[in-house]
């Protein structure tokens, strides 16, 4: 598995959960993999490497503005830290456009033959488990259609607390 | 564990209550152990296993349940919502059962020996050797004692709308009546021993076939209890999985499970550590709060089984949304590896009751 702690570490600070909490839920290696399917291994070096040169807080914390400003805004990480964000929350890996695809993508998946059907796929789930793992249906305060069930009568109750947490503008 | 001690004759109201909150007791310390090495088989590994496992938890709560009515029905109270009700594994179990421990282990050849020893038929020890069965047929043997003694006094009016009803259970064999009179406590009493050790009495004979039929349908939890010739007892289930075989048609005891073969990966398991205390999260402080998160909700369905079984069943049905949460918090702590650990072994709850007080994060800081 290729880098798989500091998929870990960078993926802990993309979501705002404990890396405990990442690996607990048992699919944080087939998002490393898919990334690895789809972003060339050098890329990757760099990202981990920008990542590890952040600027950090007192608390070890990498600085939120820091990371906005060369990681997020950066033309080459920012599309891969948004599609790990993504990953996490949503299960879904989300196709890269055309021109990040040629320029830093893995040509056999990405690179479009005149002539030939592009084999990139559409936006795709991960995988049957990694949707019923998706960080998004604790956050919501829910849980995914069919899987995870709550319990008979939960639809009468207040959603948990955790959807306080999130801000809508 | 409230105070143990060895099998004796129940002749007062007081020794059945006793009796009778020791079996919530009993019943229920078969959970951890049950769920333990459930919980570890790895998702969509292992089918077989984690649907055999899964059937028997179901039918421990359906075995609390009817221990707990027939409290009630006599006029007691089952007691839940203590750190006394959960013991500390390992443990003898409370029936003062000597001959094994109960443990905390990932699915594994060791943890189905403790599962067979745990629902051991009473015909297959020796004599002196408690087992769950003996446990419960001493108590149908005081309840005889005490109806003849006290006639209508001892199933006193009002405790039909404090028992659990049928319509609360599923998954699993057998059916929730409520307790009226003898014949009803004896029933429910009877279905924990034929679904535990399956040989319910004294004429058994190890030599003549189950009452199987083609398949063996281990699943099937829809039979009315004494109707379901094609469900086997815990014990029988469980050796299935320990000789990796099924029963079939005219299988006996001591014939052995001739059908076809059951698969089990003891690879695809987590590496659990055995008998998880707290303190061995205490240099983790992530895993150490995830497993206290873990004892909250814990205690948490304590606190709602507790209500459910002292005049509130309704709060059974919150009880099972807090069941199904506390299975999504125990998964997320055991896909966790503890770090520098030389065996490789992940995290695992501890199963403990906290006090309301216990239960702020900063209890444990």
């Amino acid at each position: 598995m290729y880098r798989l702690d500091d998929f870990y570490d960078l993926s802990a600070t993309l979501t705002d959960y404990p890396v405990t909490r990442l690996i607990g839920t048992g699919v944080g290696n087939e998002y490393n993999q898919t990334l690895s399917q789809w972003v060339r291994q050098d890329v990757l070096d760099e990202l981990y490497h920008c990542f590890s040169q952040l600027e950090r807080n007192n608390d070890g914390q990498v600085c939120p503005q820091a990371l906005r400003h060369q990681l997020l805004s950066n033309e080459k990480y920012g599309p891969i830290a948004r599609n790990i964000i993504k990953m996490w929350y949503l299960s879904i890996w989300y196709k890269m456009t055309d021109n990040w695809s040629m320029t830093y993508g893995i040509p056999a998946y990405s690179s479009p033959v005149i002539g030939v059907e592009s084999p990139t796929p559409e936006d795709y789930i991960i995988s049957n488990n990694a949707y019923i793992q998706g960080l998004v249906w604790p956050l919501m305060g829910s849980h995914p259609m069919g899987a995870k069930q709550p319990g008979y009568g939960t639809w009468s109750d207040a959603p948990l607390n955790s959807i306080a947490s999130i801000h809508l503008q | 564990m409230y105070c143990r001690q060895p099998l004796r004759t129940i002749e007062t109201i007081d020794d059945l209550h006793y009796n009778l909150q020791l079996a919530v007791e009993l019943e229920f310390s078969t959970l951890p152990t049950y769920l333990q090495a459930l919980y570890s088989i790895k998702e969509g590994s292992n089918t077989i296993a984690y649907s055999v496992i899964r059937s028997v938890i179901m039918e421990e709560m359906f075995h609390l349940t009817n221990a707990a009515n027939v409290l009630i029905a006599t006029g007691g109270s089952p007691a839940l919502n203590s750190p006394e009700f959960i013991p500390i594994y390992p443990t003898f179990l409370p029936d003062n059962e000597k001959w094994f421990e109960a443990r905390l282990l990932k699915l594994s050849p060791q943890a189905l020996m403790l599962f067979l020893a745990i629902e051991m038929p009473g015909d297959l020890v020796p004599i002196s050797m408690i087992t769950i069965g003996k446990f419960y047929e001493n108590i149908e043997k005081g309840l005889k004692y005490l109806d003849e003694k006290m006639g209508a006094d001892l199933f006193p009016c009002g405790t039909l709308d404090k028992q659990i009803e049928h319509k609360y259970y599923y998954g699993g064999g057998g059916i929730i009546n409520k307790v009226t009179n003898l014949d009803s406590a004896l029933f429910a009493l009877n279905a924990i021993i034929a679904q535990g050790e399956g040989a319910p009495n004294k004429h058994w004979d190890p030599d003549k076939s189950f009452p199987l039929e083609d398949t063996t349908g281990i699943e099937s939890g829809d039979h009315q209890l004494f109707m379901q010739p094609r469900e086997l007892s815990h014990f029988y289930r469980f050796n299935e999985l320990k000789k990796g075989r099924r029963y079939v048609l005219g299988d006996s005891h001591n014939s052995g499970p001739t059908g076809p073969e059951i698969n089990i990966n003891y690879d695809d398991v987590y590496n659990l550590k055995p008998d998880p205390q707290s303190g061995d999260y205490i240099h983790y402080p992530e895993l150490e709060e995830m497993n206290f998160n873990v004892n909250v909700i814990f205690s948490r369905l304590l606190d709602q089984l507790h209500l459910a079984f002292n005049g509130q069943p309704k709060t059974l049905e919150t009880a099972v949304c807090t069941m199904f949460s506390l299975k999504e918090v125990i998964q997320i702590l055991m896909r966790n590896p503890i770090p520098d650990n030389e065996l490789g072994e992940y995290a695992a709850p501890t199963w403990e009751y906290l006090s309301p007080e216990e239960r702020t994060l900063s209890s444990i800081r």
